[in-house]
C-alpha cells in the first residue's frame, strides 16, 4: 500500500514539476504526512525547487574569472570517502555530509582516457583540459602528433593553455599546486614539452638539447603571454636551483646549468614577492602584491596533516587560494586560477587512503573559501580529477562505520553489530582497500604516506584484528603487487557553479571542460 | 679458560688492526671497508663519509644509501641502485619511521652497532691510538665492539650466541676517498619516492617490486639489545 501512494505521490509530483506548476496540491493527500516529515523526501523537494531556480546562462563570456580546481587522483570513491571522514571527524554519521563542491548545481563526468592510454596520466589529461584537445599520456600541451620524450616531434605541436590565453586578454592568472609546480598537473598550464620529466635542465637528453627544447623550470620563466603569470605557488625549488646551491632546508638544487631561476624571477619582476616559508606567506600583503612566487618545498610540498613537520614551514592549500585570489581580484579585468591539490593522488599511490581522504577534505576547504570569495554571477568554478585511483569502499559496513575502519556489518534483522565481520578466511578487512599497490603497512602515527615506499610490498591479506586501520600511517590492503598502486579508467566527476556551469552536465570527454572555460572567459577575444 | 683464551687472541687481532689504523690521518672525505660475516655469509661493506654525508655501500646487491644531513636534525636518504645508475629520494619526514626519532647521530655510522644497550665500556689506548671496548653479556649472548671516538667510526664487533659467532664486523681498510663516490652516485638520474607512481613505464620502476629495500634485509640486523631481529622475526 505504502509503496503504491509512494509512486503515485512521485508520478503526481514530478507531473507537477514537469507542468511549471508547484507542488501544492500533492499535499491534499492524507497518505503523504509520511513523506512530508521525512527529512529525505524533503531535502530532495529542497534540491529540487533550488534547482528550479538557477540560471543557465551560456553567453560568451558570461564569466569574469574561471577558478580551476583539480583534485589529482580524485576518483567519485575518494569524494566519497572523504565527506564520510570529514564528518566523521566531527562526530557524525558522515554518509549524509556534503563536501563544498557536492553542493553545486551542476555534477558531470569526464572521459579520462588519453588518445594513447585507457588509463590515463596526470600530463595527458591536463592536456585535455587545458588545451581543449586530447593527447598521449606524459605530454604537457603538446598533441598527440608528437612522440613522448621525444623533441624534435613535439616542435610545431605546441597547443596555446587556456592560462595563456587568459593572459593575452589581460587577465590576471595563477597557479596553485601542493606537487611541485614543475609536476605534471600545474606545468600543462604554462608548458609545452612531449616528456613530464623534464622538469629541469639536467632531465633534458640530448636530442632534446640539440633540438633546442627547453626544461620544464625555464618555461615557466620565459613565460611571455600578457604581462606573465601574476601569482605561483607551490613546491619543486630544487628545479629552479644548481646542484650546487642549498636551499633553506638544506637540500641541493638539480640544476646542471649553474642557473639560480628564483634569481632571475626577482630581476625580471622588481615589484614581485618571491617566497619560501610559512612566516613569509603570512607577511604577504596581498591588496599591495602584484607578483607572487612562492616554492614552498624541495619537492612537493607536504601532505595536510603533515605539513606541520615540514622544516620551514608551508601554507595549505585553503590559505593559498585565499592568498592568490585576494592577489589577482585587485586587477579589474578577471582573473583565471589554476588550483590543484596535487598529492591525494601520491597518497593513492603509496596506498594510504588516511592522507588521500585528508587532502580530499582540505581541497573542499579550498574550494569553500573560493565560493566565499567569489560571486556566483560572474565567477565559473569547476572542481574535477585528472583520473581515478584504483580505490574502493567494499563489504557492507552499517551506517556509520568507520570509514578508515574495519568492516561492521548488519544483523539478519538489519540492525547494526558492534563486531567485526569476517571474511571467508575468518579474517577482520576494512571497507577502504586498492586493487592494487604496496599493500598492508601499519606505520602507527606517520603521516606521510611515502613512509610507505620505505618498506617491503605487502600484498594480499594480513590479519587485522589488533591493529587500528583508522591511523595515519595504516596502508590498506592490496591484491595485485605493484611497486606503487595505480591509476584507474573510470571517469571521474565535474562539480561547477557560477556562468556556464550547466554545459559541464551529462558525460563528457575531458577536453570539454577547455572548451566551457574559454566559452564562458571568452579567452579567444582578440578584440 | 677457553673464553679467555678467545678474548686475549680477538684483543691482539684488535690491537693489530687498530695500530695500522691509528696510524693513518684523519681525512675529510673517506672510505672504510668492512668485512661483515653473519651466520655462514662472509660480505663486503663500504663506508663513506664526506661532510655532511655518509653512504652505505653494498656490493653484493649493488647498492648504496647515501644519508644526508639536515637543518633541525633532519636527514634524508638516497637510495641509489649502482647497476642501474638510478636512485631514489625520501623525504626527510619519511625517515622518522625507521627510528621514530630520526636524527644524524642514527644514521651517521653503524648506529645500530653503537646503539646496543652495552653492560660496560672502557677506554682503551693501543699505541696512542684511544679506542673504547663495549662488552655485553645476557644468557647465552656476548658482544664485544670496539669503537674509535677519534674518528667515529666502527673498529670491530662481535656477537656470539651459545658461543658461536653470529655477527662479525671488521674494519679491513681506511682509505681518503679522491673520487667522490657520494657525489657520482648522487648525479645518477633520480626520481622522488612520491613519483614512482607516475613513472611506471619506466622499466627499472617495474623492476622495483623485485629489488626491495636494502636497510631491512643487510644493515639492520640486531635490535638495540643486541637481539638478532631475523631470530626475534621468527
Amino acid at each position: 500500500m505504502r509503496t503504491v501512494t509512494k509512486v503515485l505521490l512521485l508520478s503526481l509530483t514530478a507531473a507537477l514539476f514537469l507542468s511549471g506548476c508547484g507542488g501544492e496540491e500533492a499535499g491534499t493527500d492524507t497518505e503523504v504526512s509520511l513523506e512530508e516529515t521525512n527529512s529525505w523526501y524533503q531535502a530532495g523537494v529542497e534540491r529540487i525547487e533550488t534547482s528550479k531556480l538557477q540560471e543557465y546562462i551560456t553567453a560568451r563570456g558570461g564569466a569574469k574569472n574561471i577558478i580551476f580546481f583539480v583534485g589529482d587522483g580524485m576518483g567519485t570513491s575518494t569524494v566519497t570517502a572523504a565527506r564520510i571522514l570529514e564528518a566523521q571527524r566531527r562526530g557524525e554519521s558522515g554518509e549524509e555530509n556534503m563536501l563544498s563542491f557536492d553542493n553545486f548545481p551542476t555534477v558531470g563526468l569526464s572521459k579520462t582516457y588519453n588518445t594513447n592510454a585507457q588509463t590515463p596520466d596526470s600530463a595527458g589529461t591536463m592536456t585535455a583540459m587545458m588545451t581543449g584537445l586530447k593527447s598521449k599520456a606524459g605530454v604537457l600541451s603538446v598533441s598527440e602528433l608528437s612522440a613522448r620524450a621525444n623533441c624534435e616531434s613535439s616542435q610545431g605541436h605546441e597547443i596555446l593553455t587556456a592560462l595563456e590565453m587568459a593572459e593575452d586578454i589581460n587577465m590576471a592568472t595563477g597557479i596553485i599546486s601542493t606537487a611541485r609546480i614543475t609536476h605534471a598537473t600545474p606545468a600543462a598550464t604554462y608548458a609545452h614539452t612531449p616528456e613530464r620529466n623534464w622538469e629541469n635542465n639536467s632531465q633534458l637528453p640530448q636530442e632534446a638539447i640539440d633540438n633546442g627544447c627547453q626544461d620544464i623550470a625555464s618555461q615557466l620563466l620565459s613565460f611571455n603571454y600578457g604581462d606573465g603569470i601574476d601569482v605561483v605557488m607551490g613546491g619543486g625549488r630544487r628545479e629552479f636551483i644548481a646542484t650546487t646551491t642549498v636551499d633553506i632546508e638544506g637540500k641541493n638544487g638539480k640544476r646542471t646549468d649553474g642557473r639560480d631561476l628564483r634569481q632571475e624571477w626577482k630581476t625580471a619582476n622588481n615589484e614581485g614577492v618571491y617566497l619560501e616559508t610559512q612566516a613569509d606567506f603570512d607577511a604577504v600583503d596581498s591588496e599591495s602584491t602584484e607578483k607572487l612566487f612562492a616554492l614552498f618545498n624541495s619537492s612537493h610540498m607536504s601532505y595536510e596533516e603533515d605539513r606541520e613537520n615540514d622544516i620551514a614551514g608551508e601554507p595549505s592549500l585553503s590559505e593559498m587560494t585565499e592568498k592568490a585570489i585576494n592577489i589577482l581580484d585587485n586587477k579589474n579585468n578577471g582573473f583565471f586560477l589554476m588550483v590543484e591539490s596535487g598529492r591525494i593522488d601520491h597518497a593513492h599511490h603509496a596506498g594510504n587512503a588516511f592522507n588521500a581522504l585528508s587532502d580530499t577534505i582540505e581541497l573542499s576547504r579550498a574550494v569553500a573559501i573560493a565560493d566565499e570569495l567569489t560571486n556566483d554571477e560572474d565567477t565559473l568554478i569547476i572542481v574535477t580529477a585528472d583520473h581515478s585511483h584504483v580505490f574502493t569502499i567494499a563489504g557492507y559496513p552499517k551506517r556509520g562505520n568507520p570509514i578508515l575502519g574495519k568492516v561492521q556489518g548488519l544483523d539478519e534483522h538489519g540492525a547494526p553489530k558492534d563486531v567485526d565481520d569476517l571474511a571467508s578466511d575468518d579474517l577482520p578487512y576494512t571497507t577502504l582497500g586498492y586493487a592494487n599497490g604496496r599493500g598492508f603497512m601499519d606505520l602507527g602515527d606517520e603521516t606521510d604516506a611515502d613512509a610507505g615506499y620505505g618498506v617491503d610490498i605487502h600484498t594480499g591479506r594480513a590479519d587485522l584484528s589488533f591493529i587500528d586501520t583508522a591511523t595515519a600511517g595504516f596502508h590498506q590492503e592490496a591484491t595485485v603487487p605493484r611497486s606503487s598502486e595505480t591509476h584507474a579508467g573510470e571517469d571521474v566527476g565535474i562539480y561547477a557553479k557560477g556562468p556556464g556551469s550547466h554545459l559541464l552536465a551529462g558525460v563528457n570527454e575531458q577536453n570539454m571542460i577547455f572548451h566551457v572555460m574559454e566559452r564562458m572567459a571568452n579567452l579567444s577575444d582578440t578584440n | 679458560m677457553g673464553k679467555l683464551l678467545v678474548f686475549v687472541l680477538l684483543v691482539l687481532q684488535f690491537t693489530v688492526m687498530a695500530d695500522e689504523i691509528c696510524e693513518k690521518s684523519l681525512y675529510d672525505n673517506f672510505k672504510a671497508e668492512y668485512s661483515i660475516y653473519s651466520g655462514f655469509l662472509t660480505k663486503k661493506i663500504n663506508y663513506y663519509r664526506a661532510g655532511s654525508r655518509v653512504a652505505y655501500e653494498y656490493p653484493s646487491v649493488g647498492m648504496t644509501e647515501v644519508w644526508t644531513k639536515l637543518p633541525k636534525n633532519r636527514v634524508s636518504l638516497t637510495r641509489v641502485f649502482n647497476n642501474y645508475k638510478r636512485s631514489i629520494e625520501y623525504d626527510t619526514i619519511d625517515l622518522e619511521m625507521e627510528n621514530r626519532r630520526s636524527s644524524w647521530a642514527s644514521h651517521k655510522n653503524f648506529s645500530f652497532i653503537k646503539n646496543i644497550d652495552y653492560d660496560r665500556g672502557q677506554e682503551e689506548y693501543v699505541k696512542g691510538c684511544k679506542v673504547w671496548h663495549y662488552v655485553k653479556r645476557a644468557e647465552n649472548l656476548e658482544i664485544n665492539m670496539y669503537w674509535d671516538n677519534t674518528r667515529d667510526i666502527l673498529i670491530s664487533f662481535d656477537l656470539k650466541e651459545n658461543n658461536i659467532y653470529k655477527y662479525r664486523y671488521k674494519l679491513v681498510s681506511v682509505k681518503e676517498e679522491k673520487l667522490g663516490y657520494i657525489q657520482k652516485t648522487l648525479a645518477y638520474d633520480s626520481t622522488d619516492y612520491a613519483d614512482i607512481g607516475d613513472n611506471e613505464s619506466d622499466p627499472f620502476f617495474r623492476k622495483m617490486i623485485s629489488l626491495g629495500f636494502i636497510s631491512h634485509k643487510e644493515a639492520n640486523i640486531i635490535d638495540e639489545q643486541g637481539k638478532s631481529l631475523e631470530l626475534a622475526h621468527k
